[in-house]
């Protein structure tokens, strides 16, 4: 909606609405002289006055005036100011009734902008009101000079007043045409955010977006939201937005608060474990974030939340378990055969020669290890997948590391290095998994042994220091660089030592060493000095003594 | 005295084969020998065999299944079951489920696939 303001008697009024009051006052003019009989009328000055004010409205009315300078349409005024004074004086001229019609056109000309209009008003009055003096048809006497000049005077001062009136209705006509530009321009502003804010709420087609006041009652509902639990926002608007959500496997039972939702959402940032029933009867499983809406003064308004369906992420795990699941089986199955049908040709020794037998325990032993990457890979895989069982038990973790040792001292004779254990007299406990902390600590004495050049030593140690107990794995090895000590527990990462040395690995001994602790509630330091030796602390939680 | 009648099942051939040397080795005669759970079942009813050795992932049933419908046919503990199983938490907690009588996880050595077997008599 454009707001115009116009002053009709200014700028926006055309010629011929502008010459109208001239017009219709010559009418009733015209009138007047018919009806009163006692006027002295000297009929061609006031025919020629006529005609002079009927051109002159017709002229107002059909010339183009737009085409040229506004100036131009003072001639108007002018003629009809000087038709006037015709006028007045074929009706008795200095003492014509009629010379108020003068006022009209001065009118007019006072509108016009610019001082110099007051003058030509006043001037143009003047010769109007000299008319019957300069064609000779009244006797000059100097008392008139007074009526020439004080007459014309007036009017010029009524034009001034007009003048100026109508110089500060354009002043205020420019300012309010200024405010009304400035609020169509913020209004177009507005919509243009509208449109924005609009074409982002419904690009949310994927997510359920409901926005509650603090009392969960929903206020607005996105498309999202919609198409998710197939109702329209008409028939959500007004209901508690825990009606569309509850627990995971509460079927019927309708257990969930909106205080609850909030205590969950807040906990864990994400509420998880929630459902959704769309209208068609399905449950569909969701994550549910939630934001406080807060007014500028930080007044809670409300809340809102997103409701991530989580079907699709649900069953990309699924296929990775399945994918886990049919890739341990697949990878395993030949390897049973491989290892198996060795162990049968190496139990016949006596049909071997030795050389022979060596082909075969080379062959066996890589068998061995592409068995323990898959194993590894699995394991990584299990972790990845949250599933990473651990039977705990209370343990004595002397016991662990000292078969840790034993298993391992074949090894770190054959390249040369001594292992030794020192443990104290008296049991150290924890809750652990024996298999999985044995695990671990292999990962790190087999790091340790293949890092140590020969001639070297490895040392587990193990003691218990307040609510914790500590397994040290110190070597006399290599070192690592400092640079990389951020990153040896990254999966897939490798030693710049271990490629030079080409010791064999994938980079994954770590990474499970510390899963396996990290689900023991442990934790995994690790210090190094390059030419001196690394030591690696597994920290658990101790049972008490 | 032989050291008892075995049926075996595993769909991989090569791996069957392996089963089939450790179960001799434990001192068995094998009685039949099947790429599938089905068969399998069909003979550990039909031949009341001492000992089943099975694959736990079979096409058709799993080892385990066949363990528990042989149960569920069966009022005495006969026989014993030993199932052989690839999978990653194989070992943990399913052999109550099944009832089998041993788990051995692949790939296995037939060293001690053969003293598992052999343990049975023993027990």
């Amino acid at each position: 909606m454009r707001t115009r303001l116009s002053l009709a008697f200014l700028d926006t009024a055309t010629p011929g609405v502008r010459q109208l009051a001239s017009a219709v006052a010559l009418v009733v003019a015209l009138v007047a002289l018919a009806v009163i009989p006692d006027i002295a009328v000297e009929v061609p000055l006031v025919l020629g006055a006529s005609v002079m004010i009927g051109l002159a409205t017709l002229a107002a009315i059909v010339l183009p005036w737009e085409r040229w300078n506004d100036r131009w349409t003072l001639v108007i005024p002018l003629v009809s100011l000087l038709a006037f004074g015709i006028f007045r004086l074929g009706t008795g001229g200095a003492t014509s009734v009629f010379a108020s019609l003068l006022l009209l056109p001065v009118v007019w000309i006072g509108a016009e902008r610019g001082r110099i209009c007051v003058a030509i008003a006043g001037v143009g009055t003047a010769i109007a009101m000299a008319l019957p003096y300069l064609v000779g048809a009244q006797a000059w006497v100097p008392q008139q000079g007074v009526r020439v000049l004080f007459a014309p005077l007036i009017f010029a001062m009524v034009a001034a007043v007009v003048n100026e009136l109508a110089a500060h209705g354009r002043r205020q006509v420019a300012q309010i045409t200024e405010l009304a530009r400035e609020q169509e321009r913020l209004l177009e502003e507005l919509r243009g955010a509208e449109g924005f804010n609009r074409s982002v709420w419904n690009a949310i087609r994927h997510q359920a977006v409901i926005i509650t006041d603090t009392c969960g009652r929903i206020v607005e509902w996105g498309p999202g939201a919609e198409r998710l639990l197939a109702t329209s926002r008409h028939d959500a608007v007004g209901r508690s937005a825990v009606e569309f959500l509850q627990p995971a496997g509460s079927e019927g039972s309708h257990g969930l608060e909106f205080e609850s939702l909030l205590t969950l959402a807040e906990q864990d940032e994400i509420a998880d474990g929630l459902e959704v029933r769309t209208s068609e009867g399905d449950l569909v499983p969701v994550d549910v974030t939630y934001t406080a809406r807060l007014d500028r003064d930080g007044r809670a308004l409300g809340y809102i939340l997103v409701a991530h369906d989580m079907r699709q992420t649900r069953e990309a795990a699924r296929l990775k378990d399945e994918f886990v699941g049919s890739v341990s089986h697949e990878l395993r199955t030949p390897l049973s055969s491989v290892l198996g049908y060795l162990e049968l040709a190496r139990d016949d020794e006596a049909g071997l020669s030795e050389t022979q037998s060596h082909y075969l325990a080379v062959a066996d032993r890589n068998a061995r290890r592409l068995l323990a990457l898959v194993g590894d890979l699995l394991f990584v895989a299990q972790v990845d997948a949250g599933r990473f069982p651990l039977e705990l038990e209370r343990l004595d973790v002397r016991r662990v590391v000292r078969a840790c040792a034993e298993s391992a001292v074949p090894t770190a004779s054959a390249a040369g290095v001594t292992v030794s254990v020192e443990v104290p007299e008296h049991a150290v406990e924890a809750r652990a998994d024996a298999m999985r902390l044995g695990q671990a600590v292999d990962n790190l004495l087999s790091n340790a042994i293949k890092f140590t050049p020969a001639g070297g030593s490895v040392t587990l140690t193990v003691a218990r220091e307040g609510d914790e107990l500590r397994i040290g794995i110190a070597d006399t090895g290599l070192g690592i660089p400092s640079e990389e000590m951020r990153r040896l527990f990254t999966r897939f990462f490798r030693s710049s030592t271990s490629t030079r040395q080409a010791v064999q690995g994938v980079g994954l001994g770590l990474n499970i060493t510390r899963a396996i602790v990290d689900a023991h509630g442990g934790r995994i330091d690790a210090s190094s000095v390059e030419g001196e030796g690394t030591t690696f602390e597994i920290w658990l939680p101790a049972l008490g003594a | 005295m032989t050291g008892g009648r075995a049926v075996v099942a595993d769909d991989d051939p090569d791996v069957r084969l392996l089963i089939e040397v450790a179960v001799r080795r434990a001192g068995c005669s094998i009685v039949a020998s099947h790429a599938d759970g089905s068969s399998a079942l069909a003979d550990a009813l039909a031949l009341d065999p001492d000992v089943l050795v099975l694959d736990d992932a079979m096409p058709g049933m799993t080892g385990a299944e066949v363990v528990r419908a042989v149960r569920a046919a069966r009022d005495d503990d006969r026989p014993f079951a030993v199932l052989i199983s690839a999978g990653v938490d194989a070992l943990a907690g399913r052999a109550q489920e099944a009832s089998a009588d041993a788990w051995v996880a692949k790939p296995f050595s037939v060293r001690e696939l053969a003293d598992v077997v052999a343990e049975r008599r023993r027990s």
